[in-house]
C-alpha cells in the first residue's frame, strides 16, 4: 500500500534505535544513581543485583529511584507519542497536549477533586482523566468547521480560549481554598516526581500501553491523512474513524500522564519535531521514535532537575520547560524560514 | 491533613510578604495617617513625655549608646515606667505600662495571654484544624475569647487601618515568619511604640521574659515558667525515660522535603527536658537556601538518613500521620519505625506556654511507654 521514502532513508534506522537504547540505559542507571542523598555507583549496582532490605541505601534505589524512573519513562514516551498523535491528525506542527487543553482540563479536575476533599492519588489520577477527556472533546468540537472537517487555526484558538478559561476557574478555586488545599494542588501542578513511585505505576502502565498500541495501529492511516482528507478517502480511509480513534489516544495518553506526573509541557510538542528531522514523516518510525525520544527527554529532564539545586529538586515539568522552550524557539524560527 | 500545609508555611517565612501593589496603596494612606499622629501625639502625650520619645528615637539610631539602653532595659522593674527596652531593631522607649496592645505576630499571642497581656487585638489565620471560627489558633483561642481578643485582618493581608482603629499603646511585630510586617515598621511605630521580636530563634520562656519586660507582666511570666519547669521535671520524674535514649524530632511531609528539628530548636528543648537525647540531623540534607537554628529541611531522601532517633516525635501530626510515617518503605530501617516508636504530637507547630503545656499533657495522660 502506501508508503513515504524520503531522503533520511539513507540513515540506517536500526543504528538509532540501538543508540537510543544503549543511551536509555546509561539514563536509567544514572537515574537510580543520582539524588540528594548520595549513594555511591557499586551501592547503586549492588542496590539492584543484591538487594539488602536493611541496607536504607537500597531502600532509597528501590523504593524512589527506580519507581520514579520509570514513571519519567512512561510518562515522556506517552507525552511523545501523543505529540506526534495530535501534530499528525490535526496536520499542525503547533499540536501538543498543553496546546488543546489537555493539561488545563486535567488541572481544573484536580483541583475540583480537591476542593470537594479527595486525597486518595488513584481518585485524583481518575478526575485528571475525565478533566483532559472533556475539554479534548469540547476543543475538536469547537473546532469543527461548521461545513465539514475540522480547521486547523479554529482547533488551536478554542484549545487556547478553553486552556485560559480553565486555568482562570482553576485559580479562583485553588485561591479561594484553604491553604491545605493550594499545597496539595501545588505539589501535584509542579510536575515533580518526586516521592511518586508504585502506586501510580500500575495505571499508568495499563492506560499508556492501551494507548501506544491504538495509536501504533494507526501509522498507516496517519500517512494517508497527511495527504490530506480527500486523498486520505481515494486511499480507502475512514477519515470519522481514525478520527475517533485518534481522539482516545490524545485523551489517553496525555490524560494518563498528566495524571501521574503533573502537568508536563514542551516534551509532547519537541520530541515530535526532533523524531521527523531524525527519520522524516513515515509514521512506522516517526512514531515510535517520537516515544522513545519523549522518554529520554523527560528521563534527562528529571535527572538534571535533581542535580541543579541539590539537595532541593526542581519538578520535571518545570525541566523540561526549561530545556523546550529554547528548542520551540528554535523550531519556530526554522519553519518561518522554511515558509518564507 | 495540616501537616501538607507546614512545608508552605515554613517557605513562606523565607518569602517577601507583601506584593508591591499592596504597598503602593498603604503608601497614599501613610499620609492620612500622618495627620492623625500628630493629633494623637498633641492630645494625649505631654511635652517631656515627647522629649523622652525623641531621646529614645535618639538612642535607636545610634549604635554607640545601644549598651547603656541594654543596662538600663534589665534594670527596669515592674511598675516602672517610661522604660526603654532592647528589641530586634534597637530599643524602643515605652511611656507608660500597655493597655491596648494590637499584636500583628500571630504566633506569640499565645505567649501574650498567658502572661494576662492586655491583648486588644490579634492577627488571625484561616479557621481550620488548627484554628477556630474565629481565626485564633486553637490552643490559645479559649484564653483570647475569656480575654474579648479582637481580630485584626488574616496574615499576610496587611490591613492599617484596622490597626489603627484598635487605638494601640504598644504595637508587636515579628522580624520572620508568615506574619511578619515589617515593611510597614515605619509607620506602625508612628501609631504607637512598637517592639519587634523574633519568635524563631529562641524558645517560649525566652520569648515571654522579653514580651513581659514590654508590657510589664514580668511577675507571671516567671510564675508560669516556674509551673510549667516544675511540672515538667514530674512529667520526666513519671515517664522514667532510660538515659541515653535518642529521640527525633520531624515535621512530616511524605514525599517531599521534612523539617527535622536541630538541638538547638525550640521543639528539642521541650523533648530534652523530658529525658530524652535529641539527634541533631545532618546538614547535608538541607534544601533551605538560609540556615537555621531550629529544623534542617531535609530532603526526602535525606529523611531516611536524617530521623535516627531511637523515638521519632511528630511535630502537628495525627495518628494517622504516624502510621504513613511508620507504612513509608524508605523509612523501614529506622530504629524508631523498627521498633515502633513514631508519636504524633498534636498542637506542637509553634510553641508557647498553652501548646507547650497541652504537649505536657500528652506525655502524662496518653504516652504509651517505649516498646523495645
Amino acid at each position: 500500500m502506501f508508503q513515504t521514502r524520503t531522503s533520511t532513508r539513507r540513515r540506517s534506522p536500526l543504528l538509532w534505535w540501538a543508540a537510543a537504547l544503549v543511551m536509555l540505559c546509561l539514563l536509567m542507571f544514572c537515574s537510580f544513581a543520582v539524588g540528594s542523598a548520595s549513594i555511591s555507583l557499586p551501592e547503586t549496582l549492588r542496590a539492584i543485583t543484591d538487594f539488602d532490605p536493611s541496607n536504607t541505601e537500597h531502600l532509597l534505589v528501590h523504593e524512589l529511584r527506580i519507581p520514579r524512573t520509570f514513571l519519567a519513562i512512561l510518562v515522556g514516551a506517552g507525552l511523545g507519542l501523543a505529540g506526534a498523535l495530535m501534530q499528525s491528525l490535526t496536520r499542525n506542527p503547533l499540536a501538543e497536549p498543553g496546546l488543546l487543553g489537555v493539561n488545563s482540563g486535567a488541572a481544573f479536575a484536580v483541583a475540583l477533586a480537591i476542593t470537594f476533599g479527595v486525597i486518595q492519588p488513584a481518585v485524583l489520577m481518575l478526575f485528571a482523566f475525565a478533566g483532559a477527556g472533556a475539554s479534548s472533546i469540547a476543543v475538536f468540537i469547537l473546532g469543527q468547521r461548521s461545513t465539514r472537517g475540522n480547521d486547523l487555526s479554529r482547533m488551536v484558538l478554542a484549545g487556547a480560549g478553553l486552556s485560559v478559561m480553565l486555568a482562570a476557574a482553576t485559580t479562583i478555586l485553588i485561591i479561594g481554598g484553604t491553604s491545605q488545599n493550594q499545597s496539595k494542588y501545588a505539589s501535584w501542578a509542579t510536575g515533580s516526581l518526586q516521592g511518586r513511585g508504585y502506586d501510580v505505576l500500575p495505571t499508568t502502565l495499563v492506560v499508556i500501553l492501551v494507548g501506544s498500541v491504538l495509536a501504533l495501529g494507526m501509522s498507516r492511516t496517519l500517512d494517508a491523512l497527511a495527504l490530506g482528507e480527500d486523498s486520505a478517502k481515494a486511499l480507502g480511509i475512514n477519515s470519522q474513524r481514525a478520527w475517533i480513534l485518534g481522539l482516545l489516544g490524545i485523551v489517553l495518553l496525555p490524560g494518563a500522564a498528566t495524571a501521574a506526573a503533573g502537568p508536563i509541557s514542551f516534551i509532547g510538542l519537541a520530541a515530535p519535531h526532533a523524531a521527523r528531522m531524525l527519520v522524516g514523516a513515515g509514521h512506522q518510525r516517526l512514531l515510535p521514535l517520537s516515544m522513545a525520544l519523549g522518554a529520554l527527554a523527560l528521563l534527562i529532564a528529571d535527572i538534571l532537575g535533581r542535580v541543579v539545586v541539590i539537595p532541593d529538586e526542581v519538578g520535571a515539568g518545570a525541566m523540561s520547560a526549561l530545556i523546550g522552550a529554547p528548542l520551540f524557539i528554535l523550531l519556530a524560527r526554522r519553519m518561518l524560514k522554511a515558509g518564507s | 491533613m495540616a501537616k501538607d500545609s507546614l512545608l508552605s508555611r515554613y517557605c513562606s517565612l523565607v518569602l517577601p510578604q507583601d506584593s508591591a501593589p499592596r504597598s503602593l496603596r498603604q503608601a497614599t494612606t501613610k499620609e492620612r495617617i500622618q495627620v492623625r499622629i500628630n493629633l494623637r501625639t498633641i492630645a494625649s502625650t505631654t511635652v517631656a513625655a515627647a522629649l523622652v520619645l525623641g531621646l529614645g528615637a535618639c538612642t535607636a539610631s545610634s549604635s554607640a549608646t545601644s549598651e547603656t539602653s541594654q543596662a538600663e532595659s534589665s534594670d527596669a522593674q515592674q511598675g516602672q515606667w517610661p522604660r526603654t527596652i532592647t528589641d530586634e531593631k534597637g530599643s524602643v522607649t515605652i511611656e507608660e505600662q500597655p493597655k491596648r496592645i494590637v499584636n500583628t505576630a500571630m504566633s506569640t499571642t499565645g505567649s501574650l495571654l498567658a502572661i494576662d497581656a492586655p491583648v486588644a487585638a490579634t492577627t488571625i489565620t484561616t479557621p481550620g484544624p488548627e484554628a477556630d471560627s474565629n481565626g485564633f489558633f486553637t490552643q490559645w483561642s479559649e484564653a483570647a475569647t475569656a480575654a474579648d481578643v479582637q481580630p485584626l485582618y488574616k496574615i499576610g493581608n496587611f490591613d492599617l487601618e484596622s490597626i489603627i482603629a484598635q487605638d494601640p499603646d504598644l504595637i508587636v511585630v515579628s522580624t520572620s515568619g508568615a506574619d511578619s510586617v515589617m515593611d510597614h515598621y515605619d509607620q506602625l511605630k508612628e501609631i504607637a511604640p512598637t517592639i519587634v521580636v523574633n519568635y524563631s530563634d529562641k524558645d517560649w520562656p525566652e520569648l515571654t521574659r522579653q514580651l513581659a519586660e514590654a508590657t510589664g507582666h514580668e511577675a507571671e511570666a516567671e510564675k508560669i515558667i516556674a509551673e510549667f519547669d516544675e511540672r515538667a521535671a514530674q512529667v520526666k520524674e513519671k515517664l522514667a525515660i532510660p538515659a541515653g535514649t535518642t529521640a527525633s524530632i520531624v515535621s512530616y511531609n511524605k514525599g517531599s522535603a521534612s523539617p527535622v528539628g536541630k538541638t538547638t530548636g525550640p521543639h528539642s528543648r521541650l523533648i530534652t527536658s523530658l529525658g530524652f537525647d535529641v539527634v541533631e540531623p545532618p546538614e547535608e540534607y538541607s534544601t533551605n537556601p538560609q540556615k537555621r537554628d531550629d529544623f534542617v529541611f531535609t530532603s526526602y531522601e535525606g529523611l531516611a538518613k536524617s530521623a535516627t532517633g531511637d523515638a521519632t516525635f511528630l511535630i502537628a501530626a495525627t495518628d494517622e500521620t504516624a502510621k504513613t510515617f511508620l507504612e513509608d518503605p524508605t523509612l523501614a530501617n529506622l530504629p524508631s519505625v523498627k521498633s515502633k516508636n513514631v508519636f504524633p504530637l498534636a498542637n506542637s507547630f509553634r510553641l508557647d506556654y498553652y501548646s507547650s503545656s497541652q504537649i505536657l499533657d500528652y506525655f502524662e495522660n496518653d504516652f504509651p511507654s517505649l516498646s523495645k
